[in-house]
């Protein structure tokens, strides 16, 4: 159970349960609570109530740094508006969360980032963020959530920024990845298009979560 | 854990206002540190200046007023001491030499000076640049800035004015040029020395010989006229205090110009004391708006914090990125602080050595640098406080606005 309280109960969720590798949608209109409940999921926002447990790690019980350090090893996550270093490279941003631990970026992670931008399909990874298109932007996004392969990948409205056609390609490559590395996928987003392509959807309406047709 | 790239992201991104906040903690500490440098340049200087005289002897009045006239070489009018004083300074036992100081003639704008002999050559101390020292009435011996060369000649002309129309000049008067001072840095690298005789003959005071006798330098047999000051060599510490003590009476009075100077230069202390406080005062307070205004970028950032958080940063790293930001805007704006101080204050000191006529050399030295790494260090410490605050940004909240 999940319940973020506020002048009454604003996000309610009894039980949820998520298949490893699995890829699932949550819809529902703005200020259902979808942000809410992944950054609950993330370990970003402490619910008021309940318990948020990924392979038995109890995220919640956790101390401060240790969650943090969950979430370096084992989350990836994905961000409507990007949130990119604007005064970085494309490769510097997506190899960011490898400076949290290291001095030096290792050779190993360096190939991985070059890689990723490679087959995200972002040409030069030496170009500034802020020179960068909002669907390169996007991928480089995308790429900084992949690059220490992470057991889960949570995206909060990964395409609604993009237009048609780089967001049905951004969403096809979130899918991929995910897939490609076994990852556990949980995407928030009202884009049609996006959601006819998961396999599991669940609706969030009013702060209660039920699965969808 | 490296956060230098996201600080240095941070800085290239808002670099406008990393520039501006650098720039007021340079002009801050500038400040302290020319000050400084300033005044250990003029102290110098000073000093510098009055090394050749010991002891300084003229009529009755202001001691810093004789020590301005006869050793900086500003113009006044002072009081003549009496000859009959000259003549009995001349002749005392305990000065190695002594030198009557004669103002009152200029050759464009450059003093002529009358002196003797020994004070050419400061009793045999002095080599001179070029030429020879005085020997007759119409030799004249240039400091090294005057721009006349060996051999040239001149008509004095009365008073210190650059450009005299034609009634002043002393046109029945001409000085051969025989030598030339060593530079010194000194006011007197503007002067032209010539026998003190030829300058009490142009003003129709006769040359202190007795009639017919030509020659230059005491003893004036005839009783000297009277003239501004007298420089003294004395030749053991003990005849200095002697001579001095002799020449304090109601006909004239003996200074030492480092005492004199060293009156000066406690005042310059003070005021240096106060300036450096005033620029310490400065410094703080533009620092603390510095640090007050980062927090302010650190609170608009804070959605930047907390997906960096959000992504795995822990607290630290986010709050070293930050003190790093803030750090390289302190740490170059003092470095370039402390270089503007001392070239302001090398500017400042070439334009008052050029007023004065003495050359200020400011040297760069760490002791002006002080109150600015003082300041840098508060300042690093205070960093942390803005930084520590962006560390704890709230992630929910931050993420959702």
């Amino acid at each position: 159970m999940i319940a973020f309280a506020g002048a009454g109960p604003v996000l309610a969720v009894p039980d949820l349960a998520l298949l490893p590798g699995s890829a699932t949608a949550i819809q529902g209109p703005s200020g259902a609570g979808k942000t809410s409940l992944l950054h609950a999921l993330a370990g970003i926002e402490c619910p008021s109530a309940g318990t948020v447990r990924w392979d038995g790690d109890d995220l919640w019980a956790m101390p401060g740094r240790a969650r943090d350090r969950w979430r370096r090893a084992r989350l990836g996550l994905v961000f409507q508006d990007m949130h990119l270093l604007p005064g970085l490279s494309a490769l510097d941003n997506v190899l960011l969360p490898a400076l949290f631990d290291h001095a030096r970026i290792p050779d190993a992670l360096r190939t991985r980032g070059l890689e990723l931008l490679d087959g995200l399909g972002v040409p030069d990874p030496g170009r500034r963020a802020a020179v960068l298109s909002r669907g390169e932007r996007q991928r480089v996004a995308l790429a900084r959530a992949l690059l220490r392969q992470p057991a889960i990948l949570l995206a909060d409205e990964p395409t609604a920024s993009l237009d048609a056609a780089a967001g049905r390609e951004v969403g096809t490559l979130l899918m991929d990845a995910a897939a490609a590395g076994g990852a556990t996928l949980l995407v928030a987003t009202h884009d049609p298009a996006l959601l006819e392509r998961l396999p599991h959807r669940l609706r969030l309406d009013a702060g209660h979560l039920e699965v969808a047709a | 854990m490296n956060p230098w790239p996201v600080a240095r992201a941070a800085l290239l991104r808002g670099w406008r206002s990393a520039v501006l906040m650098a720039l007021l903690v340079a002009l801050a500490t500038a400040l302290g540190t020319g000050v400084g440098a300033l005044e250990r340049g003029v102290r110098r200087a000073a000093a510098g200046a009055a090394d050749a005289f010991d002891l300084v002897i003229g009529a009755p009045g202001s001691a810093a007023q004789l020590v301005l006239t006869s050793v900086y070489l500003q113009p006044d009018t002072v009081p003549l001491l009496d000859g009959a004083v000259v003549a009995r300074v001349m002749a005392e036992p305990e000065a190695a030499w002594a030198s009557p100081i004669a103002f009152g003639d200029a050759w464009h704008g450059h003093p002529i000076v009358g002196v003797a002999p020994a004070f050419v050559t400061l009793g045999g101390r002095r080599i001179l640049a070029e030429g020879r020292t005085l020997q007759g009435e119409d030799d004249a011996v240039v400091g090294a800035a005057v721009p006349l060369a060996l051999g040239a000649a001149l008509h004095p002309q009365h008073g210190r004015q650059e450009a005299p129309d034609s009634s002043h000049v002393h046109a029945d008067s001409t000085y051969t040029i025989v030598g030339r001072l060593p530079p010194s840095g000194t006011p007197w690298d503007q002067a032209i020395l010539v026998p003190v005789e030829s300058v009490w003959e142009i003003h129709g005071l006769g040359n202190g010989h007795p009639e017919g006798v030509e020659r230059i330098g005491p003893p004036w047999e005839a009783g000297p006229p009277g003239v501004p000051a007298i420089v003294v060599k004395p030749r053991s510490f003990a005849g200095a205090y002697q001579l001095r003590a002799r020449y304090r009476t109601a006909a004239s009075t003996a200074v030492f110009p480092g005492e004199v100077l060293a009156g000066l230069f406690r005042t310059l202390g003070d005021v240096r004391a106060v300036l450096s406080g005033m620029a310490a005062a400065c410094a703080v307070l533009v620092v603390a708006a510095v640090v007050l205004a980062f927090g302010a970028i650190v609170a608009a950032r804070a959605q930047d914090h907390a997906v960096l958080r959000a992504i795995g940063a822990p607290p630290g790293f986010v709050l070293l990125a930050l003190w790093m930001e803030l750090g390289a805007v302190l740490v170059v704006g003092v470095a370039a602080g402390i270089a503007l101080g001392w070239a302001g204050a090398a500017a400042a000191g070439a334009a008052l050595g050029r007023s004065a006529g003495v050359q200020v050399a400011v040297t760069p030295g760490w002791v002006d640098a002080g109150l600015a790494l003082v300041v840098l260090a508060g300042g690093l410490l205070a960093a942390a406080v803005p930084a520590l605050v962006g560390s704890q940004v709230s992630l929910g909240r931050a993420l959702k606005t």
